[in-house]
C-alpha cells in the first residue's frame, strides 16, 4: 500500500490528543484540557510536521514519525484491507523506547495476526529499516512474548494460530518520492525478505512524508 | 509485579521493572510512594541504564524546574504543560506549584497538604513579594519565623516593605506595606492594630498546629477567626504537609464553601528508600509488601558510609537524653570520625559567631568547654528545642550551606525548619506520632535543580520496619470540629471559655479572671515590696552592690514567689519552687542587662564550683606538699553544686534534684552545653512563656492603678529587657538584644517614623551591614 497523507498535522494532533489523555495531566488540570490544549497541541503538531521533513531530525522527530507512520499504515490497514482495528501498541502496551517491540497489530480475516513494525528516517526509504528490524524480532521470538500484552484484542483461534507458527507482518516505513515500483523491486532484493515471506501474510506500507 | 527489590538486586525483569515504572509515572504521576522507591532501587543497582531514563523520570515527575530535555512524543506532552505554565505565572513552576497558585488565586480561601520539598516555599516566596498589600504569615515555631524571615530579606530587597517578627507599626516614612512572620500568639496585636493594616493574605503554614489539644490548638483557631471577621477582603491561605483532609480548615473555621478550595497533593519530588539496620547489618526494605517484598533484603553496603563519602549529610533523629548523656555519639562514632575538620573560612566564622554567642571555649579540659562547638568544627552539628535560637539560627545556615556532614537531631527539627538530608537515621521511633514521623521521613532528600533525579534514605533499627511500614501507608486526618467547640481537658476550659466570650485580654494574653486576681489589694502589696526592694527613688538598684545584697535577692525571689502562688491560686511545692527560684534568678540578672553568656557563665561557675576549685589550684600550684595531694583529691572529688533544671511548671508533682545528680557529676566534668541548654530553656519556656505574660500584666495595672513609674519600668524590663527608649525602638525594629550594645551608637534617631544613622555606620564591616541593610 502506499499512503499519501492529507495533512500530517492532524495525525500528530490525534496522537498528541490521545497520548495526553494517558497523561496524569489529563485529570490533573481539567482546565488546561479544556481551554489551552486544543491550540497548544495544533501549534506543537504544525511545528512537529514541518520538522519532519528537515535533513536533521532529532530524538524526538524520530520517535514522532515513527507514531505517524505506525499509525497511518495501522489506519490504511483496517480501512483498506477492513481487517482488525487495534489501537497503536503504545496506548497499551507498557513498552519503553530503549526496549522496543512491535508498535501495531491487526488480524487479516483468516484468523492471522498480524503484527507491524513501523520506521521512520527523514527524507529516506525505510524499508530496509524495518524489514531488518521484523526478522530480528522474529527470530528474538519477540511476537510471541508480545501475545501476553495483546491477547484481549484478538479470539482465541487467532492466539491458537499465532503460538502454532500461523502469523503475519506488516512492515511500515516513511518513504520518499521514489516510484512505488522502484520500491517494490528494492524490497524484493532485500536480503530479508526471503525470510519474511515464508509467513501467512506480509503487507507493506509506504507513508509519503 | 512483586518482590521487586530481590529482582532488582539479582538483576532479574529489570527492563519489565523499568516499563512498570515508567508507565505508572506517566499516567498517575509521581503519587505513589513504592514507585519512588523502585526509581532509588534503579538507580543504584542499574545506574547506566537509569541515565538513559532519567530524562524521561524528571519529565513525567513534571520537576519543571530541572529543564530537562525533549526527546519523544510524550516528553513534548509535559513540554506543552510546561510552556503554559511559565507564559501564565512567569515562573516555571511545576504542574502542583501552578496549581497552588491557581488554588489561591481563585478563592477566598485555599487549605491544600502537599509533601515536603513540593516547593511550595517558592510559591509563597513569590506570593509574598508581588503583592502590593501587607501579608500576615502565621507559624508555629520563632524557628520558623527566622527562616522566613532570612529567606524574605534575601528575596525582597526593596526596602518600602517592611519585614517584621512582631506585629507593629514602624518605619512609617519609608514603609509601604508589611510583612509579618509571626506566630499565633504574636498574631493577636494585629486586631489592636487592624485599621493601620490593609491585608491581603493571611497564610498559615504548617497548620496542623490547631490541631494540637492544647492552649495553642485553641488559641490558633481562635486567631483564625477573629482574622476572619477583621479583615473580610483578605485571602486564607492554609499550608499542611501529608493530611489528608486539608478541607478540615473549611470546615472547623466555618468559612464560606462557595469561596473555599482545598487540595490534597501527593505528587513528590523526591524519591525516598527504606533500610533497616540490624545485628551490624543494613538491609533493604520497601514499604509495600506486596510489591517491593515481604522480607529484608541484605544490603552489601553501609548506606550512611556511602552518604559520608559522596559528601553527603546524614540526620540522626535521637532522645534529647542520649544527646545530653552523650549516648548517641559513642554509637556512631565510627562515622564521626569520618568527619574531618572543616577548614572553609565562612564555616570556621559560623563557628566563631555561635562561639562568641554561647561564651564557650573549643579547647577540651578548659572551663567552659564546649563539646558542641568541638564537634561543629568538623561538621557535627546538634539541633534541638534547648539550643538557644540565635545559636539555632546560625547551625541551620551552617547547615544550609552545606557544611553539616552528620545532624544529631531531636524533634524540634520535625516541623517546617528547612533542612533536608541525604540520609535520616531514626535513632528513635515513636509510632505515637505518625504525623510528626512523616515530616521527619520528608527531610531525606535533597531537592536540586540539577538534571538528576534527587532521592534520599531511611535507616530504621530493629523493630522499625514494620512501624515505618503502618506509619507510611497510613492516612493522617485533622480534626474537623475545632477545639473552640469541643469539651477540653479541665485547665484549658477557663482559656477556652476566655476565647469565645471575648474577655482573653490581648495586651497581656491571660483571661479576665487571672487579670482580676492580678488586681487584689494582696497582690498590689506584693507588687509594691517587689518595687521598694529593687529600685531606689525611680532607678532600679545594682542589687550586687548592696550590703545586703543576698538578703535582697531572697526577698525579691519571695515576692516573686508569693505573686505567682496569689495568680495560681495555691501554694508551690518543693519541686516547682525550685524551678520557680531559678527562673527568677535568671530573670533578674537579664533585668540588670546581663547578656546570654554572662547568665551562663555564673550559673556554669556555681554549678562547677569554680571558685572552690580555683583555691584548690592554687593550693596545688603553690601550697605545701601535704597540701598538694589532698587539695588534688579534693579537686578530683568535688561534686558538682546542687542545680535545678529547667521543667514545665506548675508541676505539683515535679521532684527536687539536681541536674548532675544522678549521674555524680564532679564539680571539674559540669558540662557547658548542659547550662547553655537548660539556661535557654528557663529564659525560653519558663520566663517567655509562662512568667512574662503575668509579671507585665502585674506591673502594668499596677501602674494603671496607682500611676507608679517603677511599675512602668518594670514591667519594661521584664517584656524588653531594657528601658531605654532607644534601644526599646530598636527592638520593635527587629534587632536582636545582642546587637543593640553595638549598633545603638551608629543610631541618630529612632522612632516610629524613621530609623537614621550617623554617617560613621558605612565603616561598620560587612556582616553588620547585612543585619541593617533594610532600613539604611
Amino acid at each position: 500500500m502506499r499512503i499519501e497523507p492529507e495533512d500530517l498535522s492532524i495525525t500528530i494532533q490525534d496522537i498528541i490528543s490521545t497520548l495526553s489523555d494517558m497523561s496524569w495531566l489529563a485529570q490533573f488540570d481539567e482546565n488546561y484540557m479544556k481551554m489551552s490544549f486544543g491550540i497548544r497541541a495544533k501549534e506543537t503538531a504544525d511545528y512537529l510536521a514541518k520538522k519532519l521533513r528537515e535533513e536533521h531530525a532529532s530524538g524526538v522527530i524520530n520517535n514522532t514519525g515513527e507514531y505517524v507512520v505506525s499509525e497511518l499504515a495501522r489506519e490504511a490497514i483496517v480501512e483498506q484491507l477492513h481487517y482488525r482495528n487495534i489501537p497503536l501498541a503504545e496506548l497499551f502496551k507498557k513498552q519503553v523506547a530503549q526496549n522496543p517491540g512491535f508498535d501495531f497489530y491487526s488480524a487479516n480475516k483468516q484468523d492471522i495476526i498480524i503484527f507491524g513494525e513501523a520506521k521512520f528516517k527523514t527524507n529516506k526509504n525505510a524499508y530496509g529499516a524495518a524489514m531488518k528490524q521484523v526478522d530480528d524480532f522474529i527470530r528474538k521470538k519477540k511476537d510471541i512474548t508480545d501475545i501476553v500484552d495483546i491477547k484481549d484484542f484478538f479470539d482465541e483461534t487467532m492466539l491458537v494460530n499465532a503460538i502454532n507458527g500461523e502469523k503475519a507482518y506488516a512492515i511500515a516505513f516513511s518513504s520518499t518520492e521514489m516510484k512505488s515500483e522502484r520500491i517494490i523491486k528494492n524490497i524484493l532484493n532485500n536480503e530479508h525478505y526471503k525470510e519474511l515471506v515464508k509467513h501467512k501474510e506480509l503487507i507493506f506500507v509506504a507513508v509519503n512524508i | 509485579m512483586k518482590n521487586i527489590i530481590s529482582k532488582i538486586i539479582a538483576g532479574k525483569e529489570k527492563e519489565q521493572i523499568f516499563e512498570y515504572v515508567l508507565n505508572n509515572l506517566y499516567q498517575n504521576g509521581p503519587v505513589d510512594i513504592t514507585d519512588m522507591e523502585i526509581l532509588c532501587y534503579l538507580s543504584i543497582y542499574f545506574p547506566e541504564d537509569f541515565r538513559l531514563y532519567e530524562n524521561r523520570i524528571l519529565k513525567y515527575m513534571g520537576l519543571n524546574y530541572k529543564h530537562t530535555k525533549n526527546e519523544t512524543l510524550k516528553d513534548i506532552i509535559f513540554d506543552m504543560y510546561s510552556r503554559y505554565i511559565i507564559e501564565k505565572y512567569n515562573y516555571a513552576y511545576t504542574p502542583i506549584q501552578a496549581n497552588i497558585v491557581e488554588g489561591i488565586d481563585s478563592n477566598k480561601c485555599f487549605s491544600f497538604s502537599a509533601p515536603t520539598s513540593t516547593g511550595k516555599s517558592f510559591v509563597f516566596r513569590n506570593i509574598i513579594s508581588n503583592s502590593n498589600d501587607d501579608v500576615v504569615i502565621v507559624v508555629p515555631s520563632r524557628a520558623l519565623i527566622n527562616e522566613y524571615y532570612h529567606m524574605l530579606c534575601s528575596l525582597i530587597e526593596d526596602k518600602t516593605v517592611n519585614i517584621l517578627t512582631f506585629i507593629d507599626k514602624i518605619n512609617v516614612k519609608k514603609a509601604k506595606r508589611n510583612v509579618f512572620i509571626v506566630t499565633p500568639e504574636r498574631c493577636k496585636e494585629i486586631f489592636k492594630l487592624k485599621s493601620e493594616f490593609k491585608v491581603e493574605f493571611f497564610l498559615f503554614d504548617e497548620a496542623q498546629l490547631g490541631n494540637e489539644e492544647n492552649n495553642r490548638g485553641i488559641f490558633f483557631d481562635s486567631i483564625i477567626r477573629r482574622a476572619q471577621k477583621a479583615f473580610p477582603n483578605s485571602k486564607f491561605i492554609f499550608a499542611h504537609p501529608f493530611v489528608n483532609n486539608p478541607e478540615a480548615q473549611i470546615k472547623k473555621n466555618h468559612f464560606d464553601n462557595d469561596t473555599s478550595k482545598s487540595k490534597c497533593y501527593l505528587q513528590r519530588s523526591v524519591g525516598q528508600m527504606f533500610y533497616l539496620y540490624e545485628n551490624d547489618s543494613f538491609y533493604h526494605f520497601g514499604i509495600d509488601k506486596n510489591i517491593m517484598g515481604y522480607n529484608k533484603q541484605l544490603c552489601q553496603y553501609d548506606p550512611i558510609k556511602k552518604v559520608l563519602d559522596n559528601k553527603g549529610s546524614v540526620l540522626i533523629y535521637t532522645s534529647k537524653t542520649s544527646i545530653y548523656k552523650k549516648s548517641v555519639f559513642i554509637r556512631f562514632k565510627k562515622y564521626m570520625d569520618m568527619c574531618t575538620e572543616i577548614q572553609d573560612e565562612e564555616a570556621i566564622k559560623y563557628i566563631h559567631q555561635i562561639k562568641k554567642y554561647i561564651g564557650a571555649s573549643e579547647e577540651e579540659g578548659t572551663d567552659r568547654y564546649s563539646m558542641m562547638l568541638d564537634m561543629l568544627k568538623h561538621g557535627i552539628v546538634i539541633h534541638h528545642g534547648s539550643l538557644p535560637l540565635q545559636a539555632r539560627l546560625l547551625v541551620e545556615q551552617f547547615t544550609q550551606k552545606g557544611y553539616c556532614k552528620i545532624c544529631f537531631a531531636t524533634s524540634t527539627l520535625e516541623q517546617g525548619v528547612n533542612m533536608p538530608f541525604d540520609l535520616v537515621y531514626i535513632n528513635r521511633l515513636e509510632k505515637s506520632r505518625p504525623l510528626s514521623l512523616k515530616n521527619l521521613i520528608g527531610r531525606a532528600g535533597r531537592s536540586s535543580t540539577a538534571e538528576k533525579f534527587d532521592f534520599g534514605s531511611v535507616v530504621v533499627k530493629g523493630s522499625g520496619m514494620s512501624i515505618i511500614r503502618n506509619i507510611m501507608s497510613a492516612k493522617d486526618e485533622l480534626e474537623e470540629v475545632s477545639w473552640l467547640e469541643q469539651d477540653v481537658e479541665s485547665d484549658m476550659v477557663d482559656f477556652k471559655e476566655a476565647i469565645l466570650n471575648n474577655t482573653l485580654s490581648d495586651d497581656y494574653n491571660i483571661t479576665q479572671n487571672q487579670l482580676e486576681v492580678l488586681k487584689k489589694i494582696e497582690t498590689q502589696e506584693v507588687l509594691q515590696r517587689i518595687l521598694n526592694t529593687m529600685f531606689k527613688e525611680d532607678g532600679l538598684i545594682d542589687l550586687k552592690q548592696t550590703t545586703d545584697s543576698d538578703e535582697r535577692k531572697k526577698e525579691v525571689r519571695n515576692d516573686f514567689a508569693e505573686l505567682y502562688e496569689i495568680y495560681l491560686g495555691r501554694t508551690m511545692e518543693d519541686g516547682e519552687r525550685n524551678v520557680f527560684d531559678t527562673a527568677i534568678k535568671i530573670l533578674l540578672w537579664k533585668i540588670q542587662c546581663k547578656t546570654f553568656k554572662d547568665i551562663c557563665f555564673y550559673r556554669y561557675a556555681y554549678a562547677s564550683q569554680l571558685q572552690k576549685r580555683e583555691e584548690l589550684k592554687k593550693t596545688i600550684e603553690e601550697g605545701a606538699q601535704e597540701h598538694k595531694i589532698r587539695a588534688q583529691h579534693l579537686l578530683d572529688t568535688l561534686p558538682a553544686a546542687f542545680t535545678t533544671e529547667c521543667n514545665d511548671i506548675p508541676n505539683k508533682k515535679l521532684n527536687v534534684y539536681s541536674m548532675f545528680a544522678q549521674e555524680n557529676v564532679k564539680a571539674k566534668d559540669v558540662d557547658y552545653d548542659r547550662i547553655v541548654f537548660d539556661t535557654y530553656d528557663y529564659l525560653d519556656k519558663i520566663i517567655g512563656f509562662k512568667l512574662s505574660d503575668v509579671f507585665v500584666a502585674a506591673f502594668e495595672e499596677y501602674y494603671n492603678s496607682t500611676n507608679d513609674i517603677r511599675a512602668k519600668k518594670m514591667s519594661l524590663l521584664i517584656k524588653y529587657g531594657t528601658i531605654e527608649e532607644k534601644e526599646i525602638w530598636m527592638l520593635r525594629y527587629g534587632f536582636a538584644f545582642e546587637d543593640i550594645e553595638w549598633l545603638v551608637d551608629y543610631i541618630e534617631k529612632i522612632n516610629q517614623e524613621e530609623i537614621i544613622f550617623k554617617s560613621e555606620v558605612e565603616e561598620l564591616p560587612i556582616e553588620k551591614i547585612r543585619l541593617i541593610e533594610r532600613y539604611l
